[in-house]
């Protein structure tokens, strides 16, 4: 048994690309040791900004002999046929089994023995294949090498077994070699080593850590170190650790200082200018409040690191100076101007300005409040000609992830309500299955106001997601819809709030509104089966979101909810069966009934089952929407259906109480169907 | 008093020694207003072809829109690159980068240096390259490509090119926090030349202008009559003649983005037809040289 070691070592791949491209790795290897009948004890992968590396564990030093079964020809076929079958076997006529495959005929059979071969013959050509097969999300080329990588390949170390493999590269330049190289800077030697445990322990020494979750693990550690003594926490933040610890080959941590003169901008700034910038962590106290530090995570080890981080502080000053200049600019200018200045600043070509957009939400808040009395008219219209103020201001221009934010600090400033700052930072939300939904009224009001303007523009002028694009986030948009509708307890119908939508739109035509309402409550329905995949039985779904399907989000979820308990008991089950034995009995009789009964025919189950039908009904009428005591009311019916069953025969040779029962039935069905969505089921 | 090797024009002086020592030639700026070092015809002309080619320059950039009244401490609408251009790539230009970081004085053993992912994409030159931006303690000096298409025709071999701004090199070697605190010419007291002597003015100036004052139903004539005469020129085979008209219009199009007259839904389509008269010169300077 041995091992093979691989490392491509090249010039800095983005950090965004190594995760992916390390799993791209283990299972390249896997997938062409398997094709190479190699058994192998273990696939380790590792990636860093600088080298990728693999490495195989327990390799065979050559293949184990074994034995092909190859099926050739019919024994009666062309001699043509057999004698090319026979010559690509390398075997003779009687050499060949004859084997019967059932139901086709005699076919011949040649066992070939293959004699393993050496291991090291494919090794090589295993990586040329590798790298030339490889997939990154952008490639490149260099020089004038005819390959492509993420970045320009300096060296390629490939051991077997403790010797070179030789790679046949087109491109004699990059030459497989048993050596590596050190850190940059701290450490710009070549490296010679013979194993893995020898190319990790050499590359340690030498100032890099190959394995990236050991990088991570080390950032944090000596992030907590350096915060523990000063009682302050860093801010979590699972895309900036892995961004970083693509950045560097051997993390060291620093602290940096924030002015206090900066420290009364929004932390949002901070922290966003700290990251998007920098790719600083940001520092909180012990009461969640952003303390005036970063973080910095170096890639190099100085005896003094106060130049490294005396630039890192000079940076951020510039930066923040940047920023306060933005806030001193724009807290200065009303919203309200701010907003007048959207004018032409596109919305979507065919949809209008951000302004209009604006003036539509004053129209649309303040319609919906009259399915939704979640706020004052006057705040809802304030708040929606606000929303979008904030777009058009320096800060956001910089950083368009404040979006939002940077608005309800300016309106705050500006003296303007707090519901409607709260408003404005919210309106965005939920921006995906994680993110938060808005539970202040005035903030879901135009949360909603906004994406059904959204969907409804949009599917109005004929723009609609496909499978593969969806460049206006519309299914995000839809979802966003469901979320607030859901988590905001909103009972309310789809179709009343789309047609408000879509009233705003003054360019649309009245003919179209039936058909573009009944497209966005489709998509709408597509997304909610999609939400509702994961919390329910899928037949459940279906049943609930049929075609008759009214677009109360909310009443479907308790109605799912309700119909999912009570089926998860007997009694659901015994009425669900008995619902689809009357449906069958009806589906395979072919006689036409007017509804009319005539009681004057029934025999004493028929009549049992008939008077409580009629006191159902009656008990139903009150309860629409109650899926909950529905299912008790209508667990009534249980005992006389399965009364009439044992007792009762429906298709009896008298035309007029066949008639009769079947009427029956039909009524006992309806009343099923009217109260809930059996039929899906 | 400050060495002079670290004062703006001694960066420059060390950066013009290194790379001459390369094999590069050492040019000088384009004597036209353009937005990156990048547009000089001895780069983008020359990133095309198969052609080896070594060159370096300093290019004095105007983007009009960057502009800020000369308030902002590191934003101005006119500022200068160093502009290397290596073709084909050499196996060791990083180091070779490194080592001329040191030629200015950053040593990399005292300094946080890495190189951070940042392609690079010029929409009216139809260009494309993948590189970093090179960070110092956090501050981005350089930018570093590998061209892979100019005029959308893919290069061929690949040539890279870095690019370091200026400006924000000598803040780092200055430690300086002000564009127009930076030392010019290294002198101290009575005789000292400061960036903001040099530019100041210029910068509030041009941003009135740029911002405020340029006319643009005359910039916009000028931009439809920059295009025509590139298109014409081009139709008697003279490539380089042509790409000025080009460089013309690119930088027209920057006054009237910078006012403000170019909706967002415009912008993509004069970008466009800038990018359409670049891939024209392009082609027709391939033809003249007789590259297929």
């Amino acid at each position: 048994m041995a091992e093979f070691l691989l490392e491509i070592f090249s010039e800095e791949i983005p950090a965004k690309f190594q995760p992916l491209a390390q799993e791209q790795l283990r299972s390249m290897v896997e997938e062409k040791l398997k094709k190479l009948h190699l058994d192998y004890d273990a696939i380790e992968t590792f990636s860093g900004p600088r080298r990728l590396t693999a490495v195989v564990k327990g390799l065979p030093l050559r293949q184990s002999d074994r034995v092909e079964e190859r099926k050739g020809p019919r024994v009666e076929a062309p001699h043509s046929a057999i004698e090319g079958f026979l010559a690509s076997a390398g075997i003779s006529r009687k050499e060949c089994a004859e084997i019967e495959v059932p139901g086709k005929g005699v076919f011949l059979f040649a066992k070939i023995s293959q004699k393993g071969q050496k291991t090291e013959k494919f090794l090589g050509e295993m990586v040329q294949e590798i790298i030339s097969e490889f997939f990154w999300p952008k490639a490149m080329r260099w020089g004038t090498h005819s390959m492509t990588w993420a970045r320009p390949i300096r060296n390629i170390l490939a051991l077997f077994d403790g010797k070179t493999v030789q790679v046949p590269l087109e491109d004699l330049a990059i030459l497989s070699t048993r050596t590596t190289q050190g850190h940059r800077f701290l450490s710009p030697h070549t490296l010679e080593v013979t194993d893995f445990s020898d190319y990790e322990k050499k590359l340690k020494e030498n100032y890099v850590i190959v394995d990236a979750l050991k990088r991570r693990a080390k950032i944090k550690d000596q992030i907590e170190g350096i915060l523990k003594a000063k009682k302050l926490f860093f801010k979590e933040d699972e895309e900036l650790l892995n961004e970083v610890t693509g950045l560097v080959e051997w993390p060291k941590v620093l602290l940096g200082k924030i002015e206090d003169r900066f420290m009364v901008l929004p932390p949002e700034v901070l922290m966003t200018s700290m990251k998007v910038h920098q790719r600083y962590f940001s520092v909180l106290d012990n009461h969640e409040n952003l303390a005036p530090f970063f973080l910095v995570v170096s890639s190099m080890e100085t005896p003094d690191p106060s130049q490294i981080v005396d630039g890192n502080e000079r940076v951020l000053r510039a930066r923040l100076r940047d920023a306060t200049f933005f806030w001193d600019q724009d807290v200065k200018v009303p919203l309200p101007k701010w907003s007048a200045s959207l004018k032409n600043r596109i919305f979507h070509a065919e949809l209008g300005s951000l302004y209009d957009k604006g003036e539509r939400l004053k129209g649309l808040g303040t319609t919906l409040l009259l399915h939704l009395p979640l706020a004052e008219a006057e705040n809802a219209r304030e708040a929606a000609g606000l929303l979008k103020a904030d777009l058009a201001t320096a800060m956001v221009g910089e950083f368009p992830e404040l979006q939002g934010i940077m608005g309800s600090y300016y309106a705050k400033a500006q003296g303007v309500k707090a519901s409607v700052a709260q408003a404005i930072r919210d309106h965005y939300a939920p921006m995906g299955p994680n993110d938060f939904c808005p539970t202040e009224p005035l903030s879901v009001l135009m949360a909603l106001a906004d994406k059904l303007d959204t969907l409804v523009g949009f599917f109005g002028v004929g723009i609609f997601p496909t499978a593969s694009k969806d460049p206006y986030a519309l299914r995000r948009t839809a979802l966003g819809i469901i979320r607030i509708v859901l988590e905001g307890q909103l009972d309310v119908k789809l179709s009343d709030l789309l047609m408000a939508a879509y009233a705003q739109y003054g360019f649309f035509k009245s003919a179209d509104q039936v058909k573009t309402i009944q497209l966005v409550q489709e998509f709408i329905r597509d997304r909610l089966k999609v939400y509702f995949k994961p919390l329910f039985e899928h037949d459940l779904i279906g049943a609930v979101l049929g075609d008759k399907w009214d677009g109360n989000i909310l009443r479907t979820h308790e109605e799912l909810m309700a119909l999912g308990a009570f089926l998860a008991e007997e009694e659901g089950q015994n009425l669900l069966k008995a619902y689809k034995r009357v449906a069958n009995i009806l589906k395979q009789s072919a006689d036409v009934t007017d509804g009319t009964i005539d009681p004057t025919l029934f025999e004493t189950p028929e009549i049992v089952l008939y008077e409580t039908l009629k006191r159902v009904e009656k008990d139903l009428v009150p309860l629409m929407g109650d899926c909950e005591k529905i299912f008790t009311v209508l667990g009534r019916m249980n005992t006389p259906l399965s009364g009439f069953f044992d007792n009762v025969l429906v298709q009896v040779e008298d035309p007029s109480v066949r008639l009769n029962r079947l009427t029956l039935l039909m009524l006992v069905k309806k009343t099923f169907e009217k109260s809930l969505s059996f039929e899906g089921l | 008093m400050m060495e002079s090797s670290r004062s703006f024009q001694g960066i420059i002086l060390n950066l013009q020694n290194f790379w001459a020592k390369q094999g590069c030639a050492i040019v000088q700026p384009y004597d036209m207003e353009i937005g990156a070092g990048t547009f000089h015809p001895a780069t983008a002309l020359k990133a095309l072809g198969p052609k080896p080619w070594r060159v370096a320059f300093v290019q004095p950039c105007r983007r009009p829109k960057d502009g800020r009244y000369g308030e902002n401490p590191n934003r101005t609408g006119h500022y200068y690159q160093f502009q290397v251009l290596l073709k084909p790539s050499p196996e060791n230009v990083q180091q070779l980068y490194l080592d001329s970081l040191e030629a200015i004085g950053i040593d990399p053993l005292l300094n946080d240096i890495r190189f951070v992912e940042d392609d690079w994409e010029g929409p009216t030159l139809g260009a494309s390259g993948n590189g970093w931006e090179v960070w110092c303690n956090g501050a981005e000096v350089s930018q570093f490509t590998y061209f892979q298409q100019m005029g959308g025709i893919l290069c061929n071999p690949i040539s890279v090119e870095l690019t370091y701004g200026l400006e924000r090199l000598a803040l780092v070697i200055q430690k300086k926090e002000n564009f127009f605190d930076l030392s010019w010419n290294g002198v101290s007291g009575e005789g000292a030349i400061t960036y903001g002597d040099m530019f100041h003015q210029n910068e509030r100036e041009q941003s009135v202008y740029n911002f405020e004052q340029a006319d643009t139903g005359l910039l916009l004539r000028h931009f439809q009559e920059v295009e025509k005469e590139c298109s014409r020129i081009l139709e008697h085979n003279l490539a380089l003649p042509a790409y000025d008209q080009c460089l013309k219009a690119s930088h027209l199009f920057n006054l009237l983005d910078a006012r403000g007259v170019i909706s967002a839904t415009e912008r993509p389509s004069y970008i466009a037809r800038v990018r359409e008269l670049a891939k024209a010169c392009f082609l027709k300077d391939l033809n003249n040289q007789g590259v297929e």
